[in-house]
């Protein structure tokens, strides 16, 4: 049985750049995202300024860092509900640690990063071993979570913040690596939004150019024909969780040493914020599809909205509704164009 | 109940002997014994419920059996994995576990033995080589796709299952098991699968083809095992059998003539 | 109530507090603080401030910033922010400063809130004074550096100290505090003068 050979380097190059682009996840969200930004350029004073723009993107970037491995972790088929409460619950260990323990505040942050990881490692365990739908499982965590925040600030600091550590030794130069401000040309950035950028290229990376991330699309696609050509689908479900701990780790580091004193009941609504930033970017909520861009556009188009709307000074009682409904036109948007980017291809 | 037909001299690839498997109290598979051979076909049929599915756990590693004796080239194993059955040569192609219909073909062609360049923290996919081989080996199956980044689920059914039985071949499987390969297929598509799968035992490898199909088994097997409810009800060569006769033993035997009677006895 | 056990209740609802038949209520009102926030407004010589209130649907801060609207000479504009997320008040606060630079006051309705509205002023420039609700131990330090202009103090340890001494009292000898009415802990003006020396108590937790 033979097939005659078509000459491959012709048919290859037909795959041409334009078509390989609409084919990306991302695609809609970019649409969108440039939607909004036009949207409110027009309407807000401000907006489009350069210090404005910084404004937006701190903003953004809050999000954005914990969008990236939430995304990674949709893509891979679960849900994390814990990671807005983890963010605090890192930054309240690095606090109490550093108070009440120690003489040096980076032995706090190195306790609260092997403290993190191993909340998420416990996520990704139960998970694996129980096989309950994640949805739950991070629902208790996130309550349980929510509880030790409290319960362990007021026990620990007396009230429900905690103390402040800014007079501690090395306070300054963990500052400096979570909270700092960079000036680019006059203006001022913050220093989250070079981390946000990292772990997108690092996230995305992972995804697309190692096996890896292979893996990550088979486990979210289907999990069972992963399980049966011999991919690692539990090590791999907790490597993901242990992904969003990391990400919290980093913005809890970036909440204490912004604020100093953490406020323990902080966090709690993030969790949906981050998945609905991933899912505005492209990523399926019942897995399989999607991009770390593509949870960076999405957390863009939520900073854009969110401030954008301050920017234009609408009147606030209807903020939430504004937020919404921007929202939802960002994401119909969004499938819409991919829609039209399918039927083309 | 005629006896196994023993290749001597040679040893099979994959062979069960007497095996069993209980799970709790039910007894999906009773005392079961078959050969596969390389470049031989070996065609496991059975009803819904005959333990076609339980055997092809065990084969492919998934499930460990009870008693009895489970072989790979002469060796006496337990696979504790499916990994570690593949390891050892063996690649099943499952009939709704195939594939990821979102991943694109080259990415599943590659999925859980994917190549990679490069060293330490840079160790990455070597994606160009993945296309190309894809491509390639798809090539040299028959299948010529233009666009192997297309989402495998937008190929047909016959297409998955061949990308699956091509990826099989590739990745050195000396001995491929498919379980119901042309089940949810129509005419067309089922001659494409099999002449996929005549491919491959041309190419020197042995298969266990589990239908319920004695048509499609006719056409490409070697070897027939019946299975009902657990048990061997037949085992034959192509030689002891006519097509007619597997048929029948298929579809019930006597217990179909005994249905007959009684369907003709009351006048229906 | 019903049981016959007697009630106080302290901060906030002093409304409903009679209805219900409690003893007395204890608290601050609110619409009161509020209003004594925009006269001390006014003495500065603002002219336009921005209410941030951090949890939207709360009737007590509403309350307070519709008190200063009362009594402000200038203009009161209110700006919801997401009190679970620091930075995201950070980032509001500073967007609203930038969007419109003729806000030359910002109240915030919960002590650790300043600090951020301090640090929103830095990043969106400009001299917006700030001044706070409640106090802890960072307003205390701000106050005194000058980085906060005043702050509206309620007294919750007072609030929550005299409700049990009054229980003791009814219990002891029948006596209830208020004439019917809620008994007021606040406003009280904090500014710099006052500053330094409730720093120490704002450590400790009680002021």
């Amino acid at each position: 049985m033979t097939a005659t050979a078509p000459s491959a380097d012709e048919r290859l190059t037909r795959t041409s750049p334009l078509r390989r682009l609409l084919g990306r996840p991302e695609l809609g969200s970019v649409v969108g995202a440039l939607a909004v930004f036009l949207f409110f350029a027009l309407v807000a004073d401000g907006f489009v300024r350069a210090a404005g723009l910084s404004t937006v993107l701190y903003a953004a970037s809050t999000i954005g860092i914990m969008a990236v491995p939430v995304a990674l972790l949709m893509i891979g088929g679960e849900f994390d509900l814990s990671a807005g409460v983890m963010v605090t619950s890192s930054a309240l260990i690095s606090s109490m640690v550093s108070y009440q323990l120690t003489a040096n505040v980076w032995v706090g942050v190195g306790v609260s990063l092997l403290a993190t990881l191993a909340l998420g490692f416990f996520n990704g365990y139960v998970l694996t071993r129980t096989g309950l739908p994640s949805f739950i499982i991070t629902l208790g965590t996130f309550l349980m979570l929510t509880g030790l925040n409290l319960g362990f600030t007021k026990l620990i600091s007396g009230t429900v913040s905690t103390k402040t550590i800014a007079d501690m030794e090395g306070f300054s130069s963990a500052k400096a690596l979570f909270a700092s401000v960079l000036t680019v040309g006059g203006v001022d950035f913050k220093v989250t939004i070079l981390w946000w950028l990292g772990l997108v290229a690092l996230a995305s990376w992972i995804l697309l150019r190692t096996r890896a991330g292979n893996w990550i699309f088979a486990v979210g696609g289907g999990k069972e024909a992963a399980r049966a050509v011999g991919v690692p689908v539990d090590a791999t479900r907790i490597g993901l969780y242990t992904g969003v701990a990391l990400a919290a780790w980093i913005a809890g580091q970036h909440l204490l040493f912004s604020f100093d004193a953490v406020q323990s009941g902080e966090g709690v609504g993030k969790e949906l914020t981050y998945i609905i930033a991933a899912v505005i970017g492209g990523c399926l909520i019942t897995g399989g599809y999607g991009s770390a861009i593509g949870s960076a556009v999405g957390a863009l188009i939520f900073g854009m909205t969110d401030k954008g709307i301050v920017f234009a000074e609408w009147n606030p009682d209807w903020f939430k509704f504004f937020l919404g409904a921007m929202l939802l036109l960002a994401t119909l948007l969004n499938a819409w164009v991919r829609k039209r980017a399918e039927a083309t291809t | 109940m005629t006896q196994p037909a023993r290749n001597t001299g040679r040893t099979p690839l994959v062979e069960l002997d007497d095996v069993s498997k209980h799970y709790g109290g039910v007894r999906a598979l009773e005392g079961v014994s078959l050969e596969v051979h390389a470049g031989e076909i070996t065609c496991v049929l059975g009803d819904n419920g005959a333990g076609k599915s339980t055997l092809i756990k065990i084969i492919a590693g998934l499930h460990r059996h009870d008693t009895g004796t489970f072989r790979i080239e002469g060796e006496d194993i337990r696979p504790a994995s499916p990994r570690e059955a593949l390891d050892r040569g063996v690649a099943t192609v499952y009939q709704d576990l195939a594939v990821v219909p979102l991943m694109p073909v080259w990415r599943n062609f590659f999925l859980g033995s994917e190549p990679r360049k490069g060293s330490g923290p840079f160790k990455r996919l070597d994606v160009g080589l993945m296309r190309r081989t894809t491509r390639a080996e798809l090539l040299r199956m028959g299948i010529d796709l233009r666009d192997v980044d297309q989402p495998i689920g937008t190929l047909s059914g016959g297409e998955r299952q061949c990308v699956a039985i091509a990826r099989a071949v590739h990745f050195g499987a000396k001995v491929l098991v498919l379980d119901e390969p042309t089940a949810a297929l129509g005419v067309k598509q089922s001659g494409v699968v099999l002449k996929y799968v005549a491919a491959a035992r041309d190419a020197g490898l042995g298969v266990v083809l589990i239908t319920h199909n004695p048509h499609h088994a006719y056409l490409v097997g070697n070897r027939f095992v019946l299975l009902k409810r657990g048990r061997t009800i037949g085992s034959h060569t192509r030689e002891e059998i006519t097509l007619d006769e597997l048929t029948r033993q298929m579809a019930g035997g006597s217990e179909l003539d005994d249905l007959r009677h009684e369907l003709e006895g009351e006048g229906l | 109530m019903k049981a016959g056990i007697p009630v106080v209740t302290v901060n906030s609802g002093s409304e409903e507090s009679r209805a219900f038949g409690a003893l007395t209520h204890i608290g601050q009102d609110e619409t009161i603080a509020g209003e004594a926030v925009g006269d001390e407004l006014n003495g500065r010589g603002r002219k336009k401030a921005l209410c941030v209130l951090h949890e939207q649907g709360n009737v007590g801060h509403e309350q307070r910033c519709a008190g200063v609207r009362k009594t402000f000479d200038g203009t009161v504009q209110n700006l919801y922010v997401e009190g679970t997320d620091m930075s995201a008040v950070q980032s509001s606060v500073g967007a609203k400063l930038q969007a419109d630079p003729s806000v030359d006051a910002v109240v915030t309705l919960g002590a650790p809130y300043a600090d951020t509205a301090v640090k929103a002023r830095e990043d969106a420039g400009g001299e917006a004074e700030i001044a706070t609700f409640d106090l802890n131990a960072k307003v205390a330090a701000g106050l005194e550096d000058g980085t906060l202009g005043f702050a509206v103090d309620q007294q919750p340890y007072l609030q929550g100290y005299e409700a049990v001494d009054l229980l003791w009292l009814y219990r002891y000898n029948a006596d209830t505090l208020g004439g019917g009415r809620p008994v007021l802990t606040g406003p009280q003006i904090i500014t710099r003068d006052q500053a330094a020396e409730l720093k120490g108590y704002a450590e400790r937790g009680t002021r």
